[in-house]
């Protein structure tokens, strides 16, 4: 009784201590916790960093410790609420039973049933996201387990017969119900709530692992352990540190829980001895053994199952290549991913095919003519050709692919698929002639970049003859079998067109996580991964000769838009906020490498002039600072931020959890504080981003665009031309809408080429958007498997012919 | 439990299946989100206000919100749950492929837990308050203390690329690849188990009817597994039981990690891409499997313990 006492004060002392360091962390800690230095990022633990610096360059120990605050109150009010919102209706519905029984049970498997992450993202839409949105989902479900464990408690107690006997004795109901249940009833349900903090705790994480749960712009351990695992091997303290604080705190309330119910429950101390000990130890410690032999059975059954087999080796050359599943599918009128799957496993091929200029060149169409008018094309169809189970491809069978593709998108017609081949090219007339080999295509409109847009993965040349059945392409492979959710199993196209095809047999495995696909590739279970993007991974299999890494600078852009129709239609504030930004460190350190630097808004890979392109507005914090002054934007109220009009710039900056948009926006965030411009940033999911940009309320606001989709970047660019830029800030610049109207009608290559140079000139001129960099592609292979393993600058092309058994 | 019971009960379960459809549908319809845009996000290029449109127009997002609901609900009864925006396949399709490896899992890393979980707590129930207690409390701390990504991410990165005991992933799914995701479940479940089996333990230990045995002269075997132990593990059932309905409804975080395709992951895709038909599949899914584990508990209840059986009868 004593003990308990001590162990459960002891405790209870160290719990409070955990909760006072949160109290007092402003003493404790030993620098601002949002205080960021990009280029000291992800420093190891020194005498001025205690526990080293995170991606941002901010005091890892300053913030393990505000942490606390966000950590600890977050979980306590879910667990909190949970106990009281569960025990409270189960109680009642175990001691009425009935008809309240039965509706509160019966919202319980409703709550119970509904999945977690469903209810998070809903809410997150509906009241903004975040900690709160995952501390309200998590409720919403686990309330349900303290209702059935209180009621299954309450059932327990009722058939006892002191309750009888009061209840013959004439007690109160309510009486009963607060004298004798609920007190026997809490001891269970308060242990299983203290175990709980923990638990619950540790579930947040979980939201947060599956980017649902607390946000960067919070400095909660769950983030910071999230945030830490993409550095597990290069800068561990990031995982440690944050993880180290959970398991220390999870402990503490899970010692504190136990040292509670021994505290609760004063008959403790009777179960343990008493008089016959002699023969009850021996009893006892038979099974003891019987107890630990289990134990030990059931552990080394588990393992040694493991061992022994291995998997049978297929015959002939094989080839493991892992990557992410996209699409269970590979018909391309299912959806955009299906379609680029299909391409991306070679499996099929278009009329024409992107050079890494991206560039159309051609491919299953050796020749083509076009009309003046841009209108009618005639494509004439390589000879011989055969799809890869023998059928030959002639131009009926390349009109009746894109027939097919068609009907089958467009649901008047009765098709289900989702591809929206439409959006690019408007159903064309189509005259196929097997004997001159021309597939003539009549386009609604003149249509200069046809040979882009057929090399689109929607166009895939597949045989309808057989489409019921498998997709069957000209590609150097064809698809043996497929697995959903596992993989496909690939094998040669004995009529492969272009050369020789390498591998006898491919398997391609699906690995959804980044550092499982590294692991996979180290472990040797595959040969080939596409694009792993957790930094320390990237940066070990750079640095280890055992590894090739192949890298292309994308054709997608990350950018961040500007409202015109707020604050940043000052020019000077937008010259400014260029000049704060340091590019090239964000790129390299920030995001680990995983955008390449550049200031206009088409990518320097490209062909598009980018080294004739001058940046006036170099990276210059002195001189952003300069600008602002001069132009009047000062901070004459002290408040270290500065006004514009009177009042207090405030930019309020959208960012989604994708491809590092959300790394981007926080360093920008934290950069431009620095030069006295205030940013409120919001981070969530792409969705609830996209609806508040629609609604148009932003300043800023990211995103990651294919520029070139079809081969030519005038969609993109179009993202200006004032008749379009409602979603995207606004913009709006006379020259620049001539110029992207003349591209419009534009056929020939070398004017376009000089409208489109103009084009990015202005934009850069005008400071219209903050470019981040051009996302990077990558292929890893393993230099004794694998040669040849290059990524392309486009991603419809994974699986190539070059790719071949290393000697 | 009596038949006209069990007929309750049954209603019981359509009527939840019918609120849970409809509190879904409309959950998903007012998150902000638009299954038509997201299916462009991969691309990155959303084309014009008027193509968006005409998209939903052919989709019959444009319909009321009603109007959707019962069309959905009219398909469901005649057997049609819809075909998935993202997949291009029907949802029973989809989801019936990935029930069978989500069940597989789900036994194997229950019978994982149970196999450590039962030891530990008896015998830390019976070393109570000595050092071997502490040690194996100790270790249960360890189970609840880590995160379950964290764990699952030591497993792969030691056993399977370290020690290559196991492969890190396979193209079938075997008995080898589900060992690791089961006993990353298992671990974190069994540090709770263990923990409830010594406290239930314990608890009954404290009864009358123990010290009523001892004074009968019965042996500490005796009494521990015939009387203790069924008194103890008899709760245990309706936690085994929402653990297993909440296993089948799939685990995102151990199945992303290990590229294993069961349920989880597919509703997460499923959710961030806004599939209606897929959402809503999965969502009655789970409703359906929790019920009936629930209902299967229940009636066990009235089985396994002879007080409820005798309250029955009265």
């Amino acid at each position: 009784m004593k003990g308990s006492r001590i162990r459960f004060f002891l405790f209870l002392g160290l719990a409070l201590c955990i909760v006072a360091v949160g109290v007092f962390a402003p003493a404790i800690a030993t620098h601002d916790p949002q205080e960021a230095v990009l280029a000291n990022a992800t420093q190891a633990p020194s005498a001025q960093h205690w526990f080293g610096t995170d991606k941002m360059g901010r005091d890892l120990f300053s913030r393990v410790i505000y942490g606390t605050r966000t950590s600890i109150l977050s979980t306590l009010i879910l667990v909190v609420s949970i106990l009281l919102v569960g025990g409270a209706l189960g109680i009642v519905a175990g001691y009425c039973g009935g008809i309240v029984d039965t509706l509160i049970m019966r919202l319980a498997d409703m709550m119970v049933s509904f999945p977690g992450m469903a209810l998070a993202i809903a809410l997150a839409g509906i009241m903004g996201g975040g900690l709160f949105s995952a501390i309200l989902a998590i409720l919403a479900v686990s309330w349900t387990k303290y209702a059935r464990l209180a009621r299954s408690l309450i059932l327990k107690i009722r058939s006892q017969d002191y309750i009888l006997a009061a209840r013959m004795s004439g007690t109160r109901n309510r009486h009963i119900l607060w004298r004798y249940m609920v007190p026997s009833a809490l001891p269970t349900l308060v242990v299983t709530a203290a175990t709980d903090v923990g638990g619950m705790m540790l579930e947040l994480a979980g939201f947060s692992f599956l980017g649902l749960g607390a946000r960067s712009t919070s400095i909660e351990w769950g983030y910071m352990l999230n945030e830490g695992r993409a550095y597990m091997e290069s800068a561990p303290w990031l995982m440690i540190y944050p993880g180290l604080a959970i398991f220390i705190t999870v402990v503490v309330f899970n010692l504190l829980g136990d040292s509670l119910r021994d505290l609760l429950d004063p008959r403790e101390e009777s179960a343990g001895q008493t008089p016959k000990k002699k023969r009850r130890n021996k009893d006892m410690k038979r099974m003891k053994q019987c107890a630990a032999a289990i134990l030990a059975v059931g552990l080394l059954a588990g393992l040694l199952t493991g061992c022994g087999q291995e998997s049978g080796e297929t015959e002939g050359v094989h080839l493991n290549f892992g990557c992410y599943s996209y699409s269970d599918s590979l018909d391309p009128v299912v959806t955009v991913n299906s379609s680029w799957a299909a391409m991306r496993y070679g499996i099929t091929e278009c009329l024409f095919r992107f050079d890494d200029q991206v560039v159309a060149q051609p491919n299953l169409c050796d020749t083509y003519e076009v009309s003046d008018d841009y209108r009618t094309w005639t494509l004439h169809i390589r000879d011989g050709l055969q799809f890869s189970n023998g059928n030959p491809v002639t131009p009926s069978a390349v009109q009746a692919a894109f027939e097919r593709l068609y009907a089958e998108t467009d649901a008047d017609r009765g098709g289900t698929g989702n591809s929206n081949p439409e959006i690019y090219l408007p159903e064309p007339e189509l005259t196929a002639d097997d004997g001159a080999g021309t597939l003539t295509v009549v386009c609604q409109g003149p249509t200069s970049n046809l040979p882009g847009i057929l090399a689109y993965p929607y166009f895939a040349v597949i045989d309808v003859s057989v489409v019921e059945e498998a997709i069957v392409g000209t590609g150097p492979y064809q698809v043996d079998s497929m697995q959903p959710g596992i993989g496909v199993e690939l094998s040669r196209n004995e009529h492969y067109w272009n050369g020789s095809v390498p591998y006898d047999t491919v398997s391609v495995i699906f690995i959804e996580d980044s550092s499982t696909k590294s692991m996979a590739l180290q472990s040797g279970d595959v040969d080939l991964v596409e694009n792993i993007t957790t930094a320390s991974d990237l940066q070990k299999l750079s640095e280890d000769p055992d590894y090739y890494v192949s890298t292309a600078a994308g054709v997608r852009t990350g950018n961040s838009y500007m409202n015109f129709n707020g604050p940043l239609g000052n020019k000077a504030l937008r010259e400014a906020i260029l000049m704060a930004l340091d590019s090239e460190t964000m790129c390299d350190v920030t995001v680990a490498g995983m955008y390449t630097a550049g200031f206009s808004v088409l990518p320097s890979s490209l062909a598009y002039n980018y080294d004739q392109l001058t940046n006036p507005y170099p990276y210059d914090v002195e001189a952003a600072k300069a600008t602002l002054d001069e132009a009047g934007i000062v901070d004459t109220d002290g408040d270290g931020i500065r006004e514009l009009d009177g009042e207090n710039i405030n930019l309020v900056y959208l960012a989604y959890t994708s491809r590092n948009l959300n790394d981007f926006a926080e360093a920008i965030s934290l950069q431009l504080q620095e030069i006295g411009i205030g940013v409120t940033l919001t981070v969530s999911d792409y969705d609830t981003i996209t609806a508040l940009q629609n609604a148009g309320e932003f300043d800023l606001v990211t995103a990651n665009t294919t520029t070139v989709g079809t081969g030519d970047p005038q969609d993109f660019l179009g993202c200006w031309y004032s008749g379009n830029s409602q979603s995207y800030g606004f913009y709006s610049n006379p020259a620049y809408d001539a110029c992207y109207e003349a591209l419009e009608i534009a056929t020939d290559a070398g004017e376009r080429l000089e409208l489109i140079t103009r084009m990015q000139q202005i934009l850069i001129d005008d400071a219209a958007t903050i470019v981040h960099g051009y996302y990077n592609s990558r292929m890893f292979s393993r230099v004794d498997a694998v040669t040849g393993a290059e990524i392309a600058t486009i991603d419809y092309y994974w699986l190539t012919t070059d790719i071949a058994p290393a000697q | 439990m009596t038949r006209q019971k069990l007929v309750r009960r049954l209603l019981h379960i359509l009527v939840v299946l019918l609120g849970i459809s409809f509190l879904s549908f409309l959950l998903i319809h007012l998150a902000p989100g638009d299954p038509v845009r997201s299916m462009f996000a991969v691309s990155g290029s959303i084309p014009s206000e008027e193509v968006l449109y005409e998209i939903r127009e052919e989709m019959g997002l444009n319909r009321p919100f009603l109007v959707q609901y019962f069309s959905w609900l009219g398909g469901c009864l005649r057997g049609d749950f819809g075909t998935s925006y993202s997949e291009g396949a029907p949802v029973a399709q989809l989801l019936a492929s990935r029930v069978l490896p989500t069940i597989q899992l789900a036994l194997l890393a229950l019978v994982m837990m149970l196999a450590m979980a039962v030891p530990i707590g008896v015998l830390s129930a019976l070393h109570q308050n000595r050092p071997l207690d502490y040690l194996l409390r100790g270790g249960t701390f360890l189970g609840i203390s880590m995160p379950n990504f964290w764990v699952g991410l030591l497993l792969l990165y030691l056993v399977a690329m370290k020690w290559k005991l196991l492969p890190v992933v396979s193209t079938q799914i075997n008995f080898q690849k589900m060992l690791l995701p089961a006993f990353t479940l298992a671990f974190a479940m069994a540090g709770k188990y263990a923990r409830q089996v010594r406290a239930a333990i314990l608890e009954e230990l404290r009864q009358d009817y123990v010290a009523g045995a001892r004074a009968r002269g019965l042996s500490e075997r005796c009494i521990l597994w015939r009387h203790v132990m069924p008194n103890a593990l008899l709760p245990l059932i309706t936690m085994l039981g929402l653990s297993l309905g909440s296993l089948l409804g799939g685990t995102a975080v151990v199945e992303v990690i290990f590229s294993y395709p069961a349920l989880g992951s597919l509703a997460l895709s499923a959710i961030t891409s806004m599939d209606y038909p897929l959402i809503q599949g999965y969502v009655l899914w789970i409703a359906l499997i929790y019920m009936v584990v629930n209902l299967v508990v229940d009636l066990s209840y009235n089985r396994l313990d002879p007080r409820l059986r005798r309250e029955v009868r009265a």
